[in-house]
């Protein structure tokens, strides 16, 4: 468990004095995933540097299962830094050795024998699927890639915590999303704790089970991700849940089918679902709908659960699109 | 001229040119050696002391600098003149190549130092940062962070202080170093052989271009970036 007490941040530059963290309590359990978000510059990388010490807090008390690791000297701090992993935005690998020996290199500076070096990496290199890329070197590999190997590094040493300052941020979608899954995969089968700093949206909510919305150094919400983001309090909350809920992967029932419609121009005006209710047997609930306009066109998009027959369901779901809708089937609990 | 008195006048001169390039380059040799085993860790000393590094200590820092800056501002000429009397007490004598490669030696050091100094604030601090998170300790992060990421960078440096020296020891030569530079002098502007000067310089441009191209195969060697 990591407990963080009354922790202040203070940078000093020059005479100037600048308090980028107030007062943060926090309490992270174990193997959750657990997202910092918030605006730039609200404090998050400062946060989630004290947490291995990169960053020395100014007062205050990082407990990890109860060792303060404040008060611990630089020996053992270094030894204590080998349970916590890190990936960074920028990956900082080793740029002139080869992804064999970027992983090895936690291994060999804890004096590891290099028989069991050789096993432990290639056992990591195929946990992230890069086995075929041994002895390449990092410029020749894509960034999800390299953000592979650091996170292949990162596990070297069986750390219980692994600490990510937007390890996607430098990434495209579609490979934002496998690394992702790669790490949700490291928290269910290996348990270990995964804390996230982000800005992006998409993160959170694939990702995380539980959020700290970061402003002005201060924690403004903090929660299971549903609760922090089914009713924002915050302006940063308020500003990154504007499309959560319009996602196809966020699941939300698990009974009925789940549907995502999508209107444009007049449509979104016309009383269609209402219509739909009337003429078929049928209950909907709406989980939540959004209008945009872009460049000029109303673009409007519901999520609706229906439930009743199945029957019933499948005619509704005709009635939809015959009116010329969208329709995105997110999930289909009658199966 | 006949062919055959040709090759025997390019043969003397050659063997003129012998003896003086090998100490030439006995003396560029150890000079390197010598001023690279002192500056190298003058140069990671400057560097890891520096603001918000490793181990920021900028009373040493300053005081280090500062040496090095003084150093690095006296003529080579004079220095040479100055330090002779401590080849004495480290060589035994103040004549000689092996008596140049002391002043040499010192003279190089602070650039030697600079150079490394560069060379090593190349590397991105987020790898230095990524080491230090992953627990290893200081000498870790020299020898198997900074210098591996730098080295062709370091390769580079120690090219150009090799030239350098070369430049140098040719000074040291006009003073009773020996070497090509003595050889240049003596033959070229006091008996005024101009085929022989020429001939030195030819010899002196093939050198330095000869290690120059080694210097840069070895540094692309070594660049995977
Ligand atoms: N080493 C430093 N010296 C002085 N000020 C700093 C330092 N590091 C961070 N700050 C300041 O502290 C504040 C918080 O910085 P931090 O890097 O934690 O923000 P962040 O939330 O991670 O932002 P971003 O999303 O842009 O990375 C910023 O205003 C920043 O200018
Ligand atoms: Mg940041």
């Amino acid at each position: 468990m990591i407990k963080i007490v009354n922790l202040s941040k203070t940078y000093k530059h020059g005479n100037q004095n600048f308090e980028a963290l107030k007062n943060i309590n926090l309490t992270i359990d174990d193997g959750d995933i657990f997202g910092i978000m918030g605006l730039s510059g609200a404090g998050k990388s400062s946060l989630l540097r004290c947490i291995n010490l990169l960053e020395i807090p100014t007062s205050g008390e990082v407990l990890i299962d109860d060792t303060d690791i404040t008060k611990l000297n630089g020996k053992q701090l270094r030894n204590f830094r080998k349970n916590i992993g890190m990936i960074f935005q920028q990956f900082n690998l080793l740029m002139n050795q080869t992804v064999f020996e970027n992983v090895a290199f936690p291994l060999k500076i804890s004096n590891i024998h290099k028989s069991d070096i050789e096993k432990k990496v290639n056992h990591l290199l195929q946990i992230v699927e890069l086995e075929d890329k041994k002895n390449s070197y990092p410029s020749q590999l894509s960034g999800g890639q390299k953000q592979r190997v650091a996170i292949a590094r990162a596990l070297a040493t069986n750390p219980k915590i692994i600490l990510c300052d937007e390890a996607t941020s430098a990434l495209d979608p579609q490979t934002t999303q496998s690394i992702l899954n790669l790490l949700k995969s490291i928290n269910d089968e290996l348990k270990i704790t995964i804390i996230v700093v982000t800005h992006e949206m998409s993160v959170i909510k694939n990702l995380c089970k539980n959020v700290a919305v970061i402003e002005d150094g201060q924690i403004a919400e903090i929660g299971s991700v549903v609760e922090v983001f089914s009713n924002p309090t915050s302006k940063t909350s308020k500003k990154f849940s504007e499309d959560i809920f319009l996602s196809s992967s966020t699941k939300i029932v698990s009974y009925g089918k789940l549907l995502k419609i999508t209107f444009i121009g007049d449509d979104a005006q016309k009383p269609i679902i209402s219509n739909m209710v009337k003429n078929f047997n049928v209950d909907a609930n709406i989980i939540s709908g959004n209008i945009d306009i872009v460049q000029n066109t109303q673009l409007g998009s519901l999520i609706i659960n229906l439930s009743g027959d199945e029957k019933e369901i499948k005619k509704a779901e005709n009635y939809l699109k015959e009116h010329k809708l969208t329709v995105e089937v997110i999930e289909n609990g009658i199966c | 001229m006949e062919s055959a008195n040709l090759y025997s006048y390019l043969f003397d001169l050659l063997k003129t040119l012998y003896p003086s390039l090998i100490e030439t380059i006995y003396m560029v040799f150890f000079s390197t050696l010598f001023s690279v085993i002192l500056g190298l860790p003058l140069g990671i000393i400057l560097v890891i002391t520096s603001k918000g590094h490793i181990c920021e200590n900028l009373k040493v820092n300053k005081i280090l600098s500062t040496i090095v800056n003084i150093a690095r501002s006296i003529p080579f000429i004079i220095l040479i003149i100055a330090i002779f009397p401590l080849s004495r007490i480290i060589v035994g004598t103040t004549i000689g190549s092996t008596a140049a490669i002391v002043p040499l030696s010192i003279a190089a050091c602070p650039f030697v130092a600079r150079i490394i100094e560069n060379a090593l604030f190349e590397v991105n601090w987020g790898i230095i940062e990524a080491s230090l998170s992953m627990g290893a300790t200081t000498l870790q992060i020299i020898f198997k962070v900074m210098i591996k990421e730098a080295m062709p960078s370091l390769i580079l440096g120690i090219t150009l202080t090799i030239i350098n020296i070369l430049g140098y020891s040719a000074m040291a030569g006009a003073i009773g170093g020996g070497g090509l530079g003595d050889l240049a002098i003596r033959y070229g502007y006091q008996r005024f052989q101009t085929d022989v000067l020429i001939a030195t310089i030819l010899v002196l441009i093939i050198l330095v271009e000869i290690i120059q191209y080694a210097g840069n195969i070895l540094s692309k060697k070594f660049d995977k970036r």
